[in-house]
């Protein structure tokens, strides 16, 4: 009697003969490998250390050339009309009971540059869908640009995404869309009119160093020339704030500094930035404010902060 | 709108139809079966409902009048005839003898009218019955009154043709019944399937909408070029499906043309209604689907 499985007892390997070579024996392949690591002579270490300390303090000194200027920390506490986003006691539960945001309290004023840091899962990325008002506070009170989340009306959601800049890590481009079309959109959606997006779009491709990539496809360009494509739409309309979350979560460390360079020109202009990161170089190096989120409550607010502690050095 | 607006709108559509191309295949295929069926359907029903409406309008109930009724007697049928609610009125006319000979002249030869000899033909009150389904009741409501030619088993009077008309009408009335139900089935599984076909298309560029939705596009601005994809795809499967109908109506040519086999015994051939208003009316559908599937389906997508 064949029992079930009976087949695969003996000879259950396939008859036919494989399409694949057969794979060598792995002692053989492993003999192939030299037996220890190779080693490195004095000199040959010391070589590599000394090109990736040299890019690393290069890194270090971009970012802190980013920083701002002395006696620009010291500015006075501004009143609350000034606050580009106000926070008060705002708490966000997802369904399933989870506690994203927990009484957080936070007030960003016009042109300021903010950090948001904290470990994975501690509720940047939750702040700021709630900026957008793609998800709604579930207590407290949100306000963003003098306007009350919670009192917006659905049909003035996109009015309030007109005046947001975006950039994210996945750069959430269109992918049908070349980059001339993809910056055109932020402006074609407002109903502008056609004479001015064909002035505005070169000239914002140019500001990002992408004039020779006009007519290539989103899957044509590298991370970095992505996110610079997303630069330029967040920024086309000149919004008054601009969020970014972990904008640089994708690139290498060069290509980022080439994307906070133009952030920070961005912020020059007056716009301000609140940006959820998780890089500590640039943090620790461009001494902005930083506000640290712990379990969906903030657990530090430095004027001149850290990505772990105030004032690094 | 403004024509630059919905010039841009349309070239979205389009674009976005050419990028897409094997969903808009799959959307105008299913429009083109579904609407070339309901075609067909349309096609034969018209044609049913003109040839039965025609056994109706023929159904004319005929009272033969005795050679020996009085004027009193025959002015009391036509009373009645006149007073009864469900009679067409202007319908209701006399034949003399005479006239029934005349017109008996132009059916049969001289030679059988000789052979017969003298005026066979009794007079008669020839009505129609508002609805034909009425013939029935009006034909008994005179029968037995007195100066009618008394009845006999295959001559009966009032005569309205019973059995051919009771047998016509009511599988009419049955066909009639299954092709409304198989074109209210059928229209729901257009709506069903184009609305899936739109679904799946809209499901895969749901990032898509949300990164439109992101940069602060309305709900209209993302939606138009959708439906008007729709739209055009719906209006180039109904086309197709209107070509496919003229060609096959080659072979049913008795169905739309009037020098049809299937005579009624009115002057008029049973006739469907002409391919042209077929074919427009295939064309509004397709829009019409294509619309409302893809602005219905693209309702669950918007809540960002
Ligand atoms: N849609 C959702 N439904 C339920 N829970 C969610 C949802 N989105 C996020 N959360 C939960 O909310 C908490 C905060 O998530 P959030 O995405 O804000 O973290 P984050 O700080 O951005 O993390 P990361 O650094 O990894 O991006 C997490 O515990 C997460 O599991
Ligand atoms: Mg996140």
């Amino acid at each position: 009697m064949l029992k079930r499985g009976d087949e695969w007892e003996d000879g259950g390997e396939p008859k036919e003969p494989s399409v694949f070579p057969p794979t060598p024996p792995i002692d053989r392949a492993a003999a192939a490998l030299p037996s220890r690591p190779v080693e490195l002579t004095a000199t040959e270490r010391d070589a590599i250390d000394r090109a990736n300390d040299d890019a690393r303090r290069r890194r270090l000194d971009a970012y802190a050339a980013m920083a701002p200027a002395t006696g620009e920390y010291e500015r006075p506490a501004e009143p609350k009309n000034s606050a580009m986003i106000l926070l008060e006691n705002v708490t966000k539960v997802y369904p399933g009971n989870v506690v994203a945001l927990d009484d957080v309290s936070l007030q960003i004023d016009k042109g300021e540059w903010v950090f948001l840091v904290g470990q994975s899962g501690s509720g940047k990325s939750t702040l700021i869908k709630l900026l957008l008002k793609e998800i709604d506070v579930s207590r407290g009170n949100l306000i963003v640009g003098g306007r009350s989340l919670s009192k917006l009306r659905h049909s003035k959601v996109p009015q309030l995404r007109r005046n947001i800049g975006c950039v994210f890590q996945d750069f959430k481009l269109l992918p049908n869309r070349t980059v001339e079309q993809n910056v055109a959109y932020a402006l074609e959606v407002q109903g502008q009119r056609r004479e001015l997006i064909a002035r505005k779009v070169p000239e914002i491709i140019n500001l990002v160093g992408l004039s020779d990539k006009v007519a290539r496809y989103p899957h044509e360009l590298s991370g970095g020339q992505q996110q610079r494509v997303s630069i330029a739409r967040a920024f086309v309309n000149h919004p008054p704030l601009l969020i970014c979350d972990e904008p640089t979560g994708n690139l290498d460390p060069d290509t980022s500094i080439g994307i906070m360079q133009l952030l920070y020109r961005i912020q020059r202009t007056g716009t301000t930035v609140v940006m959820a990161t998780h890089d500590r170089e640039m943090v620790d190096k461009m001494r902005r404010r930083v506000v640290a989120l712990e379990g969906g409550r903030i657990v530090r607010d430095d004027r001149r902060g850290g990505y772990v502690t105030e004032d690094p050095r | 709108m403004s024509s630059t607006r919905f010039r841009w709108f349309f070239g979205e559509a389009l674009r976005s139809l050419k990028t897409n191309f094997a969903t808009t295949l799959a959307a105008v295929v299913t429009v083109l079966i579904v609407l070339y069926i309901f075609g067909i359907g349309l096609s034969l029903g018209t044609y049913l409902k003109s040839y039965t409406d025609g056994v109706k309008r023929d159904l004319t109930i005929k009272v033969w009048l005795a050679d020996s009724a009085t004027e009193a007697q025959v002015g009391d049928v036509q009373k009645q005839l006149l007073a009864d609610p469900r009679v067409d009125g202007p319908s209701l006319v006399y034949v003399s003898q005479e006239a029934a000979l005349r017109e008996a002249q132009k059916t049969y030869s001289a030679e059988v009218l000789h052979l017969v000899g003298g005026n066979p033909f009794p007079a008669s009150f020839r009505v129609k019955a508002r609805d034909a389904r009425d013939s029935a009741a009006i034909a008994r409501s005179v029968e037995g009154f007195p100066g009618l030619e008394p009845a006999t088993s295959d001559l009966p009077n009032p005569d309205y043709g019973a059995k051919v008309a009771d047998k016509v009408l009511s599988v009419a009335r049955k066909v009639e019944l299954v092709i409304g139900g198989v074109a209210v089935i059928l229209g729901l599984a257009a709506v069903l399937l184009i609305g899936n076909t739109i679904r799946l298309s809209i499901f895969a560029r749901r990032r898509e909408v949300e990164v439109m939705k992101l940069v602060g596009a309305t709900n209209w601005f993302v939606r138009w070029p959708f439906m008007l994809e729709g739209m055009i795809a719906g209006t180039v499967g109904a086309l197709l499906a209107a070509a496919g109908l003229a060609a096959s109506s080659a072979f049913m040519p008795s169905v739309f043309e009037s020098a049809g086999t299937i005579k009624t015994s009115a002057t008029t051939a049973a006739q469907a209604w002409p391919l042209w208003q077929i074919g427009a009316l295939l064309v509004l559908a397709g829009l019409g689907l294509g619309a409302a599937g893809s602005g219905l389906t693209m309702r669950r997508f918007l809540r960002i």
